[in-house]
C-alpha cells in the first residue's frame, strides 16, 4: 500500500528541455569487420559534438541494438552528463524504425541529427540554425556543402530563381580540396571525383546577406520537429536504404535544402580518419558535476545524508 | 578515412518490426530510502506481472526519469535480457507529463498502455480492455479497474452523445465490497475516505442488444490509448514532478476529441503503492509472480534501512520539529535526487 507521500509530488519546476534536441543514432553490433573501428568513430563523433556545439542544446542518443561495449560507453556518457537522453533498443529497428521513435520523441522545436560517423566543427550548429531561421520555409540544413543529385533541390532553385533579393550564382563555390575530403569518404575513386568536380557547379545563394549552398543530406541535417513530422513515420522494413527518401520528399513538397558555404561537418565513414588517430588517444573523461556535487557523491557522505533521510521517513510513517 | 568494404546492415536483412501493442511505464526512484525503500521490488513486480499475465506479446518501453545510479543498473540488466525493448535514460526529471509526452509521442506501436510503475496486472487484463473497445465506438481510454477518481469531476462530455443514441443507457451501480476495499488498501485510504468510497456510487454504461457493461472514466494510473489518438492531445502542459492538475489535462483533452473513458467493472490492475508489505505479498501469489525472488530484493536493502530510531520518533509527532523535519527531509530528498 501507499505510505507516505511521494516526494515527486514536491517538486514544483521540473527540467524543461532544450529547444533544440541534437540527435544521435548509433549502431556497432560487435566490433571486429567493418564494425572494427565503429565504436571510436562513435567517440570521435560524440566528443566533437560535446565540445564544439556552440548553442544551448540537450544531446539525444538512439542506440539501435549495439553490442555491450558499445551500450557501456554510452552509459558511461549518459551518467557523466553528456548526454541528456539515452535510448537503448535491444533490437535493431533499422535506420528508418529508429528515426520514427528518435524524432517524434525529440523534445526540442529543433532537431539537429547526425548519423554517428560524423565529425563537427566549432560553429555548426549556429550557422546550421542561422540558415533555418533566416531563409523561409527550410526543410534541412546540412552542416558542410558538397555536391549531389541535382533532382533533390529543384525546388529550391525554383524558389531562389523568383524570389526578390534573393542573389543567385552559379560556379565554383566548394574547393576541389573540401569537395575530395567528401566524396572520398563514401569510397570513390579520385578519377571518379575528378570527373564529376569538373562536370558539375555549386549554386550560392544570398538571403539578407547571409549565404547557403543549395543541397543537403540525410545523414547529417538540422530541421524544424514539425516539419520532420510531415514526414513521419518512416518505411521501417529493411535496414538502411529507406531514408534517402527523406531527400527526395522534402524537395517535393518545396522545402528548401541548404547547406553553409564553410566545411562544418565531415564524414568519416567506418575508419578513424588519419589526422583524428592521435585525438582519439588523447580524449579524457570530462565530469560535467561541480566541487560540491563531487562531494556529495562520495559514499561517506552520500551515505550518511540517506540514512537521515530514510530515518525522517521511519519517524514519520512507521 | 575512405569507407572499407560494405555496411553490412544494407544487405537487405530484416529489422524488427514493432508490436501491436506497446506498453510505456515511467520510473523514478531516485534513492533506496525513505518512501522509496522498496520501489525497486516494487517495480519488479510491476514488470513480473505484464509478463506473466499479458496475453499478447508486447513491446516494453521504460522512461526512467533520473533514478539512483542503483536503478538505472538494474533497468539497463533488464533491457539486456530482453525484458524492456527500449529503455529510456532521461539526465533530468521530466516529471510524469513530460515523461508521457515523450512515451506517447515517440512509441511506435498502435496501441499503447500506460501504466504507473507500482500496478499489478492480473489475468485477462488485456481482454478485458479490448473486449470493451470491440463493445464501444470511439474509445480513448480504457481503464483495467474501476474507476474511483474522476479527475473531469463529473464535467466530462464525450459520453452524452452515446446515451442520445438508442441502445446505450447509463446505470448508477454500488461496487462490490471487496473491490472498494482493495481500492482504498492500495491509497491506503483513512477511514473518513474509504467510508466515502464505500458509500458513493459509480456510473456504467450498458449496451442493450447484448448487456455489455462497461465503468464510465477510466484512472491515469493505467490505462489502454490507441496511439493516433495520442499524437493528436500532444504536448501536454507540464512544470511538476507529479500533479493532479496535469494528470487532468490529459483527461480533458481526450474527452475533448469526443473518446470515450472507460474502464473494466472487476479490478485487472491493482495499485500497490510503495510498500512491499502483507497484503501486497497476498496481492502478487495470486497473480502467479514469484515472491522468493522479491523478497531477496526486499532483504538487499541499504542497511540504512533498517536501523533503529533511537526513541526519536516524536520529533515527527511534536508541531514545531515535525514541520522543521519535513522541510529538512523535502531538501535532503532534493540533494540526493539531483545526484544521479
Amino acid at each position: 500500500m501507499r505510505v507516505g507521500q511521494n516526494p515527486a509530488k514536491f517538486v514544483k519546476d521540473v527540467k524543461k528541455p532544450e529547444r533544440i534536441t541534437v540527435a544521435v543514432l548509433t549502431y556497432v553490433p560487435f566490433i571486429s569487420g567493418y564494425y572494427a573501428e565503429a565504436l571510436d568513430v562513435i567517440k570521435l563523433c560524440l566528443d566533437s559534438l560535446i565540445a564544439n556545439t556552440d548553442v544551448p542544446h540537450d544531446l539525444m542518443v538512439f542506440d539501435n541494438g549495439s553490442c555491450l561495449e558499445a551500450q557501456d560507453y554510452l552509459r558511461g556518457l549518459k551518467d557523466n552528463g553528456d548526454i541528456q537522453y539515452l535510448l537503448l533498443s535491444d533490437k535493431n529497428l533499422g535506420k528508418g524504425g529508429a528515426w520514427n521513435i528518435l524524432l517524434s520523441g525529440a523534445p526540442g522545436e529543433i532537431i539537429a541529427y547526425t548519423d554517428s560517423d560524423a565529425y563537427f566543427y566549432s560553429g555548426w550548429l549556429s550557422r546550421s540554425v542561422q540558415l533555418l531561421e533566416t531563409y523561409p520555409r527550410v526543410g534541412m540544413v546540412t552542416a558542410r556543402p558538397f555536391r549531389q543529385n541535382e533532382a533533390w533541390n529543384t525546388n529550391t532553385v525554383k524558389w531562389a530563381e523568383k524570389t526578390r533579393g534573393v542573389k543567385v550564382e552559379r560556379g565554383e563555390f566548394i574547393t576541389w580540396e573540401d569537395f575530395w575530403d567528401f566524396v572520398r569518404s563514401l569510397g570513390n575513386s579520385e578519377e571518379q571525383a575528378r570527373e564529376w568536380y569538373e562536370t558539375s557547379q555549386d549554386i550560392r545563394l544570398t538571403y539578407k546577406n547571409v549565404p547557403a549552398i543549395i543541397g543537403s543530406s540525410h545523414w547529417q541535417f538540422t530541421a524544424w520537429k514539425k516539419t520532420l513530422q510531415e514526414f513521419l513515420p518512416f518505411d521501417m522494413s529493411r535496414p538502411m536504404g529507406q531514408v534517402r527518401q527523406l531527400d527526395e520528399r522534402m524537395n517535393a513538397a518545396g522545402y528548401l535544402r541548404l547547406m553553409p558555404t564553410q566545411m562544418l561537418a565531415q564524414n568519416m565513414s567506418n575508419r578513424i580518419p588519419d589526422e583524428f588517430r592521435k585525438t582519439v588517444k588523447a580524449a579524457k573523461k570530462r565530469s560535467t558535476k561541480n566541487g560540491f556535487q563531487k562531494m556529495l557523491d562520495t559514499p561517506f557522505v552520500k551515505n550518511r545524508l540517506l540514512a537521515i533521510y530514510d530515518r525522517i521517513f521511519r519517524w514519520y510513517y512507521d | 578515412m575512405t569507407r572499407i568494404g560494405q555496411n553490412p546492415a544494407k544487405l537487405g536483412t530484416k529489422t524488427y518490426q514493432p508490436l501491436k501493442l506497446g506498453i510505456a511505464t515511467v520510473t523514478y526512484i531516485p534513492s533506496r530510502e525513505g518512501y522509496f525503500r522498496d520501489s525497486l521490488a516494487i517495480l519488479k513486480l510491476t514488470l513480473d506481472s505484464l509478463v506473466r499475465n499479458t496475453s499478447e506479446p508486447f513491446d516494453l518501453l521504460v522512461f526512467d526519469n533520473g533514478s539512483c545510479v542503483e536503478i538505472k543498473n538494474e533497468l539497463s540488466k533488464l533491457q539486456q535480457e530482453g525484458v524492456i525493448r527500449w529503455l529510456v535514460l532521461a539526465g533530468e526529471n521530466l516529471g510524469k507529463t513530460g515523461a508521457q509526452n515523450w512515451i506517447f509521442s515517440a512509441m511506435p506501436n498502435e496501441w499503447i498502455c500506460y501504466t504507473d510503475s507500482d500496478v499489478l496486472f492480473r489475468k485477462d487484463w488485456l481482454e478485458a480492455s479490448r473486449e470493451i473497445i470491440r463493445h464501444f465506438p470511439l474509445v480513448g481510454m480504457v481503464g483495467a479497474q474501476p474507476c474511483f477518481f474522476d479527475v473531469l469531476k463529473g464535467k466530462g462530455q464525450a459520453h452524452l452523445p452515446l446515451l442520445s443514441t438508442d441502445g446505450f443507457n447509463l446505470i448508477s451501480y454500488r461496487p462490490d465490497k471487496s473491490v472498494v476495499e482493495e481500492y482504498c488498501r492500495g491509497i491506503n485510504a483513512t477511514p473518513e475516505l474509504a467510508a466515502k468510497y464505500h458509500a458513493g456510487r459509480l456510473e456504467m454504461i450498458q449496451i442493450e442488444k447484448d448487456g455489455f457493461q462497461a465503468g464510465l472514466g477510466a484512472s491515469h494510473m493505467q490505462f489502454l490509448i490507441p496511439s493516433e489518438l495520442a499524437h493528436r492531445i500532444l504536448p501536454l502542459p507540464y512544470l511538476s514532478g507529479l500533479s493532479q492538475e496535469e494528470d487532468r489535462q490529459l483527461d480533458l483533452r481526450i474527452d475533448q476529441t469526443g473518446a470515450l473513458h472507460l474502464s473494466t467493472l472487476k479490478p485487472y490492475v491493482v495499485h500497490m503503492g510503495n510498500m512491499l508489505d502483507e497484503w501486497v505479498r497476498d496481492l502478487t501469489s495470486e497473480s502467479s509472480v514469484d515472491l522468493d525472488h522479491y523478497d531477496r530484493i526486499h532483504m538487499t536493502r541499504p542497511k540504512a534501512s533498517n536501523r533503529r530510531t533511537y526513541g526519536l520518533g516524536w520529533l515527527a509527532k511534536h508541531k514545531w520539529s515535525r514541520n522543521w523535519l519535513l522541510r529538512l527531509y523535502n531538501k535532503l530528498f532534493q540533494i540526493l535526487s539531483d545526484q544521479k
